[in-house]
């Protein structure tokens, strides 16, 4: 009905120690449709993403992307796979240029014609980075370090972007240019999931949602009627 | 002027190997956070390898003698590479970002390898051969060239570390690690790898100040001590994982042992440094360019 999963978790549960964090998560991004998982701060949200792109290692289940596993393997290779994560809180290389920040997102590429490529259309996306090329990363507004981070994660090529909440603690008004970009590449063929506390602009922007609470999925569905229904409403829209 | 001269290049040489030697600290600890206490045994194991070697080449094939130190250099660096690999592959590589564990580790080590050098190389302190004869005379003061000459290598050294970190690849993986590893991580970067580079590279470095400060030094198996505990200092001023707060620091550092030890006396030197680690650590604890952690 809503095409392939490109990415697929199954039971996946991760442990910090002796705590569990995150138990049992089905998860499914399908082909061209922006996923949403929205939470409350500490239900697992960033864990999950961890467990994905193997930044910390799954107690069980499994995490399939296209034909691939990546259960468990390392991070490199994810990203080799074509899984990007732009993290929460930025995580830029602070000391580093712009310019560097955005280049060291294509690492482990050799196509440099198409890195070329993609640095344009990161300028394209993110006109407002042009003049601060040169500039440390640590100089930067929060609005245009978001703006690098989201570059630096596209120059590797991905064909799935996990986005970390991406728009906590900016301006109402970046908030929507970041929204806007996370529309334009995903329509330009690379699928998106988003982590998001800001339910609002999540639901609003993507096609299916996902609710996590405590360390487990609650709810699922098309974020339309999330967004409609009365338990959200409550707990995350506020109304 | 020909004495200020003498103390500018004076300052310019143990500033570089100071340099050096304390830049492949910092690199180990920005790549690895692990502080080693053992750098010190790379320096003196080039040291004493070149102090050992050179009389010997030098009977057998009576080449020049700036040739057999140069050949000597070379496989001095043979043996701290395979050192470092055993080391890093046998201990370092489990306590990475563990200082509590790296510190227990590179201490034993620091204990160890002085022991085994004394039992190897016995504690006799042993001179290397002068490699160049002569003296070059600039601003009216003479200066023995074999200083010129490691001064310059030295330098160059530095400059070639400098270019390495800031313009390869390679480089700006080690910068990116050391920022902020899961980052580095998430962008491709083998962050055991690179630690792997970051941790010969630094190791290179304390070899390269070793076999460098050979000719102009006594060379006993306990040579890197006081070394170790100048870069301390260099890095406590410069700012800790910061190459150019390295340099900085080293170059200020060695002017300060070499100016206040002309001037005063050498006993004031040391006084002056241990000063200035102190006002640091009250005035600006992060050092000249180094972050605060946030």
């Amino acid at each position: 009905m809503i095409g392939e999963a490109v990415l697929e978790l199954s039971g996946v549960s991760v442990s910090y120690g002796s705590v569990r964090a995150v138990s049992g998560i089905d998860l499914k991004v399908y082909r061209g449709r922006i996923a949403t998982l929205i939470g409350s701060n500490g239900a697992g949200k960033t864990t999950i993403l961890k467990g994905i792109t193997g930044l910390k290692g799954l107690d069980a289940g499994r995490v399939r992307f296209g034909a691939e596993d990546l259960t468990n393997r390392p991070v490199d290779q994810i990203v080799a796979a074509g899984v990007s994560l732009v993290p929460e809180g930025r995580r830029l290389f602070p000391t580093m240029s712009v310019r560097e920040n955005l280049e060291i997102g294509a690492y482990r590429r050799t196509d440099d014609a198409a890195v070329r490529a993609d640095f344009d259309r990161v300028m394209e996306y993110f006109p407002a980075l042009n003049e601060r090329l040169n500039a440390r990363a640590m100089t930067l507004s929060g609005g245009q370090q978001q703006m690098v981070a989201i570059g630096r994660a596209l120059m590797s090529g991905p064909k799935l972007l996990l986005l970390d909440e991406p728009t906590i603690g900016l301006a109402p008004a970046i908030v929507q240019t970041i929204g806007k970009i996370v529309r334009t590449i995903s329509e330009s063929g690379v699928d998106v999931l988003l982590v998001e506390q800001n339910a609002h602009m999540a639901l609003r922007l993507s096609e299916d949602a996902y609710v996590l609470e405590n360390g487990a999925i609650v709810m699922r569905g098309f974020a339309r009627d999330l967004e409609k229904s009365d338990a959200v409403r409550a707990a995350y829209l506020g109304m | 002027m020909g004495l200020i001269a003498q103390l500018l290049v004076n300052m310019l040489q143990i500033g570089a190997v100071y340099v050096l030697f304390a830049l492949g600290l910092t690199l180990v600890f920005g790549v690895m956070k692990v502080i080693n206490f053992a750098h010190g045994q790379f320096f003196t194991l080039a040291a004493l390898m070149i102090a050992v070697t050179m009389p010997e080449f030098t009977e057998r094939f009576g080449f020049p003698a700036w040739v057999d130190y140069f050949v000597c250099f070379a496989l001095a660096l043979l043996t701290v590479a395979i050192l470092g690999v055993v080391l890093y592959f046998v201990g370092f590589e489990r306590y990475l970002r563990d200082l509590i564990g790296s510190f227990i580790l590179s201490v034993g080590l620091l204990l160890l390898l002085e022991g085994v050098y004394l039992w190897i190389f016995t504690g006799a302190p042993r001179v290397v051969p002068k490699l160049l004869t002569g003296q070059v005379s600039i601003l009216g003061g003479a200066l023995e060239t074999q200083r010129l000459v490691i001064c310059g290598i030295a330098l160059a050294a530095t400059f070639g570390l400098y270019q390495l970190v800031n313009r390869t690849k390679l480089g700006r993986a080690l910068r990116a690690v050391a920022e902020d590893r899961e980052a580095a991580m998430l962008q491709g970067i083998r962050y055991r790898r690179i630690s792997f580079y970051g941790f010969m590279i630094g190791s290179g470095m304390a070899a390269i100040a070793g076999g460098l400060i050979a000719p102009l030094t006594a060379i006993s198996p306990s040579l890197g001590n006081d070394y170790l505990s100048k870069a301390f200092i260099i890095i406590i001023i410069g700012g800790l994982g910061s190459i150019p707060g390295a340099i900085l620091g080293g170059f200020l550092i060695a002017a300060v042992e070499s100016f206040a030890g002309y001037f005063l006396d050498s006993s004031y030197a040391t006084i002056a440094m241990f000063m200035l680690v102190m006002v640091f650590l009250l005035v600006r604890p992060q050092g000249i360019l180094g972050h605060a952690e946030r």
